[in-house]
């Protein structure tokens, strides 16, 4: 009756501070509050049952009513930790419908802490509710007359009692780890289910964040993730388009009379740094292979205003070869002055009016040059600076007689003599065995060799690959 | 990549050790450009403990190159070992920075 009374009192004041204390707190607040409304419902019913057997049937307040209001609030423990627990449930699964809080929590209860409290907690009380049911079977058992008829029947009685209360107390412990697993399940799948989809490419999902606990805080952060990994693939887009663009800037090859000439660009990133340009005009050819600082958008910009700078200059008839290098690296300078960006280039120009070949080298890996009829490889260094470093610095251009052999020019990027397998780099040996292998037949087919032969040695260049063959004096 | 800087006979010195490509410049950009505010106009960059450079690592030298030339200023490096030298022989950057063997020697330019 002392029990059942307050029980009842609760049982009809719970619904109606439910929903104002409970269902209109925030999602994450919900579950905590819970506890807290059962568990302070049940201590005003364990104080209401104190002051009922004390004023009603006037025992002791302080021994028995103590008594009956620690096994209300421990039943309430048990009963307010279950709740929470389901309510946690719901909002969990409210969580997964809504497309609600996807951000990390801002303050965070760490589960582990709550964990080890409730676990505290619990054994005290057991502590405390064993020794209560113990002292109390020895005072009764010291009011039993000790005869050897009775013993018997009083051992049983403490044993099943001790049991029964032991029992009751251990299916409820069970039943809170169960619970609570029940609810890190489904917490886990969550985090699973998502991290699962991502991995398999699909970034439309997100990690529900139902909990301010280390539970959310992973869930939020794995959001952020998501969110991240989708801008990267925006990016990625972005770039992709960029290479296209520059891709289709790139000529593929060039003949003049006496001459032709083939390019290649294998890109190693999304967008490279480097470039090659063939412009015909009156006559003479402009070959060029070039090699802007970095990689990436910044460098594919870079090197589409230096292709256009170039281009314009070489299309004019009255400028030599070193002043179109003069020319370009001025207006480059204007645009990246300060910044300390620059461009690399080799540029070579034919003419095919009297088969001379001028050439200009900016900071840029020397030209090989080689004549098949004697076997002779030389090498065409740079003079000069990259373009884009300094306004007023002459570039000086190079002449290469004519000759009645056939040569084959092969302009190159450091990609090239750079590209890596393991510790060893491509280098000039490999080069010009390449070289040698390769100058059979057109320009085109040297170029192929090169390229397959770096293919072979590195599969995956770090940098980019940029190679250019001038065939001088076909034969064919 | 571990960069120092320290301030001998009027020059600003930048001693930067290990490797100087893509991913590590960023350090010796914010160095450089801390010193330039500053209104440092000389600059000596010792590179005897440097093991690798590239045209990323290059970029920060034209860039206190360029900055600095407008104001009269200049750049110098010392110490480079010999595989280097030529990374800055290839792309002609040998041409616009005095290159000295020790800093003792580079401190008076």
């Amino acid at each position: 009756m002392y029990v059942a009374a307050p029980l009842l009192v609760i049982s009809f004041v719970r619904p109606i501070l439910q929903p104002g204390l409970v269902e209109a707190a925030p999602l994450f607040a919900r579950a905590r509050r819970q506890f807290r409304l059962d568990m302070g419902l049940y201590l005003f019913a364990a104080l209401l049952g104190a002051i009922g057997i004390h004023l009603v049937a006037g025992f002791p307040f302080v021994h028995s009513g103590l008594k009956l209001s620690l096994s209300i609030s421990t039943m309430g423990l048990f009963a307010s930790l279950d709740t929470a627990l389901a309510k946690e449930r719901d909002v969990i699964a409210e969580a997964r419908t809504r497309r609600g809080a996807m951000r990390p929590p801002r303050r965070m209860t760490s589960l582990t802490r709550r964990f080890s409290l409730v676990a505290v907690v619990i054994m005290v009380l057991l502590a405390v509710v064993l020794l209560l049911v113990l002292t109390r079977d020895i005072h009764w058992l010291a009011a039993q007359p000790a005869t050897p008829e009775t013993f018997e029947t009083i051992t049983r009685s403490v044993l099943v009692e001790i049991l029964f209360v032991m029992g009751a107390l251990l299916v409820l412990v069970v039943n809170l780890i169960l619970s609570s697993s029940r609810n890190l399940k489904m917490l886990f799948e969550n985090e699973t289910e998502a991290l699962d989809r991502v991995s398999r490419g699909d970034l439309n999902v997100y990690a529900p964040v139902a909990t301010n606990d280390e539970f959310g805080y992973i869930a939020g952060q794995t959001n952020t993730m998501i969110e991240g990994l989708r801008d990267r693939l925006k990016m990625r887009k972005g770039l992709e388009i960029a290479r296209e663009v520059q891709v289709n800037f790139l000529p593929k090859t060039v003949e003049a009379e006496g001459m032709q000439a083939a390019g290649k660009a294998l890109y190693s990133d999304e967008t490279g740094g480097d470039f090659f340009d063939f412009i015909q005009e009156n006559g003479k050819v402009v070959m060029l292979a070039a090699d802007v600082v970095g990689h990436g958008i910044g460098a594919a910009l870079l090197m589409a205003s230096c292709r256009a700078y170039l281009r314009q200059a070489a299309s004019d008839p009255a400028l030599s070869l070193a002043d179109v290098a003069g020319t370009a690296n001025r207006q480059l300078c204007g645009d990246v002055e300060g910044t300390g960006r620059f461009v690399t280039g080799f540029l070579v120009q034919y003419d095919s009016a009297t088969g001379e070949v001028f050439w200009v080298g900016a900071g840029h890996p020397s030209a090989v040059l080689y004549t098949p009829a004697s076997g002779e490889l030389a090498r065409l260094k740079s003079f000069d600076i990259p373009l884009g470093v300094d306004a007023q610095w002459t570039f000086r251009a190079e002449r290469l007689g004519p000759s009645e052999h056939e040569r084959y020019l092969l302009l190159l990027t450091d990609g090239v003599t750079e590209a890596r397998s393991g510790d060893d780099m491509f280098g000039d040996r490999r080069l010009e065995a390449a070289i040698r292998r390769g100058s059979t037949g057109s320009a085109s087919e040297l170029v192929d060799e090169v390229a397959r032969s770096v293919g072979r040695f590195c599969p995956r260049p770090d940098d980019d690959v940029t190679l250019v063959a001038v065939r001088l004096n076909p034969t064919l | 990549m571990p960069v120092n800087h320290s301030t001998e006979n009027g020059v600003a010195v930048l001693s930067v050790a290990g490797s100087l490509g893509a991913d590590e410049t960023q350090h010796l950009e914010e160095a450089v450009l801390g010193l330039l505010d500053k209104g440092e106009t000389r600059l000596l960059f010792d590179f005897s403990d440097l093991d690798y450079i590239n045209s990323s690592g290059l970029r920060i030298l034209v860039l206190a190159y360029q900055r600095l030339k407008k104001n009269s200023g200049k750049v110098a490096i010392c110490g480079v070992k010999d595989y280097i030298r030529e990374v800055f022989e290839v792309s002609g950057y040998d041409k616009i920075f005095s290159m000295y063997a020790a800093r003792g020697e580079a401190s008076k330019f």
